[in-house]
């Protein structure tokens, strides 16, 4: 009887005890010769112990394509199976441990799972943070949570049924190598995140550069398709990768998750690359514009297409417009040679494309961008302690602005609020802003290290109670 | 002044009313804060200028969430044990996604997202009763006193209280109250009293029973609540 010729994809050729896996499944996996096959078990010790009979030679080929399916399993997120203990003790220990593991992951979980009881142990001997690291060691804490976190994070409806993409993908690497990686990272790092190129083959993930990565969206949502875990698939990839003079180039101006498709393509799209800066203060410093408008910021580099006169009247822009336009205006230099077009990101170094430009005879006295410098006006009153800004209030390109905002202690602010709201399902209070400091300067002492950050949060009494 | 002892019962009850209704309504106002936007966790005074403004920039979060729509089928596979849902599972769940409340924030929470978390639930009691029924009584995580081939008048009480146990244990998180087990209990037996299926036979109707009792635990408030 032959074998089966695709069942025993992941192949098991017995060679004495050793048994070598050849991953893979379509074209990655080898053509089996039956006959050979057959030829080599025979003389195989495995085969010795089966018995070469055609009952044993399909015994193993099912064997084997068990064997191939939990090998594909290993890249989707594991569930473990809990076996309830009907007479079993809750303790209170417990109960906050399945609380926690639940906050953390963002899935919820048997109360007699073994994790939660590990966790109830922990917690008992009074080691939360310890309780803390096993939930956040989780694969679900990473395909889930951070997943979501990056998806809200990732486009302009700021909503968790966003796509996977490049953003949430780099986001989601980030976080699972923190003990390498510091959170700074994610506005300053030249890198993405992408599928392991053997398993991308594995599973028939799209990954062609130009086509699946750099002008679609093909590599992260096959990503989702074909059920693979981020948390086990994806690889960091250097250096990051833009369009310039239409070829794909090393990226000029590189910013961690700001020069992500994904996310220009959210905010560079049409417009005049305001969105840019509105949504990287919003994603990386948690302030909606309002937040941060003054109207005491300078003007100089308010540009011409903003009118002084609104509706005839110049203290409407003063007391108004300039509010937002002065701080905004003052970094949207940084995205001067940025466009989104032909479904990618587009650089012209040097020059200033023309969407920054536009409608210049509104007020032919504005500021005319030349170059991609960016001016912090955002330094006075409230936005001085909000942002508490550390680095110069000068920078150049986008990767100056995400240095600008990674030094400033609103971002690791900012960093510890998001992880709160994940994880412990609200906003903090007003009355809670001491926590957030004190949690954010933790989170630099720590080297900001994301992982180690939420579970920080976590183990708070006024999250998870 | 009169003394209270004094009194008419009527005088002694506007007294009572006078004096307990504001208490009784200020002891609501502040123990359930946590459950409503309320005075305290109002977003909105938390953007008036002042250099906390930017803690807030959602409105109205609650610390209290059900599962969203991104976590809803995961959840249910985790607490039931699911590896592998069906495909039939998975294309449910997709179909239920635009339905399931897209934050978890319990005032988002509706009838026809209810009523697509029990869909999944039900498509995911059917995967693990399938699971279940190919392995030997010993060896199965839920239905260990279920004897699937014979009809639900022939399960036992004990076979179905350990049922509703152990679902209570993996769905909830707790063991399930005494009015709780009694209301499931009599349901099970008001269904198994129904008249079943056309063309199914002790076996279907069994399972039926129990993927109607799975089903109803999964998708029950405590078994998708974040507290």
């Amino acid at each position: 009887m032959p074998i089966n010729g695709t069942a025993p994809c992941l192949l098991y050729l017995s060679s004495g005890i050793e048994l070598k896996p050849l991953r893979g499944r379509g074209s990655f996996c080898p053509t089996i010769n039956t006959s050979a096959v057959g030829e080599k078990m025979k003389s195989s010790r495995t085969m010795a112990i089966a018995g070469l009979t055609k009952r044993g030679v399909t015994a193993l080929s099912a064997a084997l394509t068990v064997v191939s399916a939990s090998q594909a399993l290993s890249q989707v997120t594991p569930i473990t199976a809990t076996t309830p203990q009907p007479q079993g003790q809750i303790s209170v220990a417990r109960q906050r441990a399945q609380k926690l593991f639940q906050a953390i992951t963002a899935v919820r979980v048997p109360i007699d799972d073994a994790r939660v009881i590990q966790m109830e142990s922990l917690i008992a001997a009074g080691n939360e943070r310890g309780a803390a690291a096993v939930a956040s060691a989780d694969p679900l804490f990473l395909d889930v949570q951070i997943r979501d976190l990056g998806r809200k994070m990732s486009t302009r409806d700021e909503s968790v049924r966003a796509p996977m993409s490049d953003f949430v993908a780099t986001l989601i690497g980030v976080v699972r190598d923190s003990d390498t990686t510091s959170a700074k990272q994610l506005l300053t790092g030249n890198f993405y995140y992408k599928v392991d190129p053997t398993i991308a083959t594995t599973n028939t993930v799209r990954s062609v550069e130009l086509a699946d990565i750099i002008q679609s969206n093909n590599h992260y949502a096959d990503l989702t398709t074909r059920n693979l875990s981020p948390s086990v698939v994806l690889v960091r990839q250097t250096p990051q990768r833009a369009v310039v003079a239409g070829a794909a180039v090393d990226h000029p101006d590189p910013a961690g998750l700001i020069t992500h498709r994904a996310f220009i393509e959210a905010h560079a799209v049409a417009g005049t690359n305001r969105r840019m800066v509105e949504y990287t203060m919003r994603e990386f410093m948690c302030v909606a514009m309002s937040d941060w408008a003054d109207a005491n910021g300078s003007d100089e580099r308010v540009s011409q297409d903003v009118t002084r006169t609104p509706a005839g009247s110049v203290n409407l822009y003063l007391t108004t417009c300039k509010s937002c336009h002065s701080g905004m205006d003052g970094f949207r230099g940084a995205f001067a040679f940025l466009d989104f077009t032909n479904n990618s990101q587009t650089f012209t170094p040097g020059a200033v494309v023309g969407k920054m430009t536009r409608n210049a005879t509104e007020y032919p006295q504005g500021y005319r961008l030349t170059d991609n410098t960016v001016v912090n006006n955002a330094i006075l009153g409230k936005n001085s302690d909000q942002f508490g800004w550390r680095s110069s209030n000068a920078g150049v390109g986008i990767s100056g602005l995400g240095k600008m905002l990674a030094d400033s202690r609103g971002f690791s602010r900012c960093m510890v609020r998001r992880a709160f709201k994940q994880v412990c399902r609200r906003t903090p209070l007003v009355g809670e802003e001491s926590l957030v400091r004190s949690l954010a300067d933790q989170f630099e002492t720590d080297g900001y290290h994301m992982r180690r950050m939420f579970e920080n949060v976590a183990i708070q009494q006024q999250c998870v109670q | 002044m009169k003394i209270i002892k004094n009194m008419t019962l009527s005088q002694k009850r506007k007294i009572l009313a006078s004096t307990s209704i504001p208490v009784s309504a200020l002891v609501l106002l502040m123990s359930f804060q946590n459950c409503s936007p309320g005075v305290v966790q109002s977003t909105h005074l938390a953007s008036t200028g002042n250099s906390t403004a930017a803690a807030n920039i959602e409105e109205d979060t609650k610390p209290i969430t059900v599962a969203y729509s991104e976590n809803t089928l995961l959840s249910m596979q985790s607490v039931t044990g699911i590896q592998t849902p069906s495909a039939r599972t998975l294309t449910a769940a997709n179909t239920a996604k635009a339905k399931i409340s897209e934050t978890g924030k319990v005032d988002t929470v509706n009838a026809p997202g209810l009523m697509a978390v029990t869909n999944v639930a039900g498509e995911i009691c059917l995967d693990l009763i399938t699971e279940e029924r190919a392995k030997t009584a010993e060896t199965r995580r839920f239905f260990n006193q279920i004897n699937f081939a014979t009809a639900p008048a022939a399960q036992t009480a004990a076979g179905k209280g350990d049922v509703i146990r152990r679902m209570a244990r993996n769905f909830w998180g707790r063991n399930e109250t005494s009015a709780e087990k009694t209301v499931l209990l009599s349901s099970m037996d008001a269904a198994a009293a129904d008249a079943r299926r056309t063309g199914v036979n002790d076996a279907t109707d069994t399972e039926d029973i129990m993927i109607y009792t799975c089903a109803g635990m999964l998708s029950s408030l405590d078994a998708i609540t974040f507290k």
